[in-house]
């Protein structure tokens, strides 16, 4: 065995003309293919770390608004509840001070009516009374009686 | 020139009759001031007028006397003499009549004053009481 001196030459003369060749078309294209590609790939992880980052605040915001809104929800219930509380709570008022205007009203009328028929009760009975008083006098009182009254009221006031 | 009034008239009629004039005399003049001035209608006026005059001037008061039965005479008398101090005058002149509404007792009225002692007066004063 034996080396081949001509056709090593040759050989490495064809190798150095193909990496020469190489170099100047092929590596440059090459690297810069691959160049882009990292850079490409880097941005690529830049913009889905990026996009996550967005997605978490967009969620956190999501959340805290969910939050907010369930708040004000309750809020609104609860001054709801309140508000009719306080409807039937007036209501129940209103109705009272109604009812105790109409008995105060009624008892008034009562109070009138029975005034009212007693003063007639008292008339009727004053004449009935004087009507009575004067018939029996009139019977009773003869001329010597009525002039004896007379005379005594007569000197009563000569006195 | 102005009608003179009522209560001028009765004064002048006071004055005539206790200065003397006769009855007739001063009744022609008053009744001749009352047609003139068309007050004859109230001639009847003019005499409470005059009776009232003459009681303020203590001379003389016209008494009526209103009961329900007729008063003897001495209780008659009696009464007058009471006017007459009540009254304050010299001399009364008695009218009596009768009211059986009255019941008992007896009413003396002079020209300005009034006395009520009758049943009907004392019934009444109780029903309003009442």
């Amino acid at each position: 065995m034996g080396l081949n001196l001509k056709a090593f030459i040759f050989q490495l003369v064809a190798f150095l003309i193909v990496l020469v060749i190489l170099s100047k078309f092929v590596f440059p294209k090459l690297v810069k293919t691959l160049e882009d590609r990292r850079q490409t790939l880097e941005k690529s992880l830049e913009q889905a770390r990026q996009t996550e980052l967005t997605l978490a605040s967009a969620e956190e915001k999501a959340a805290k608004l969910l939050q907010s809104a369930r708040t004000q929800a309750d809020q609104a219930l609860a001054d709801a509840k309140l508000a009719a509380k306080n409807v039937v709570a007036g209501a129940e008022t209103a109705a009272e001070k109604q009812t105790q205007r109409i008995l105060e009203e009624a008892q008034n009328t009562i109070k009138d009516e029975h005034d009212r028929l007693s003063g007639e009760l008292k008339k009727e009975l004053a004449g009935l009374v004087a009507t009575a008083t004067e018939k029996i006098i009139g019977e009773k009182l003869d001329d010597p009686k009525d002039s004896e009254l007379i005379e005594k009221t007569i000197k009563g006031l000569a006195k | 020139m102005t009608a003179p009034s009522r209560r001028s008239l009765a004064r002048y009629g006071a004055d005539q009759l206790l200065g003397g004039a006769k009855v007739s005399e001063v009744a022609k003049e008053l009744a001749s001031a009352m047609v003139a001035s068309g007050r004859q209608t109230t001639a009847a006026l003019l005499v409470a007028d005059i009776m009232r005059e003459l009681e303020d001037r203590g001379v003389m008061a016209r008494v009526n006397l209103t009961s329900a039965k007729a008063l003897p005479a001495k209780l008659s008398q009696q009464i007058s003499d009471y006017a007459k101090r009540a009254a304050k005058v010299d001399d009364v002149i008695l009218n009596q009549q009768l009211d059986p509404a009255l019941i008992g007792g007896v009413r003396i009225e002079t020209a300005n004053r009034s006395w009520d002692f009758t049943v009907a007066k004392k019934i009444d004063d109780m029903r309003k009481v009442f």
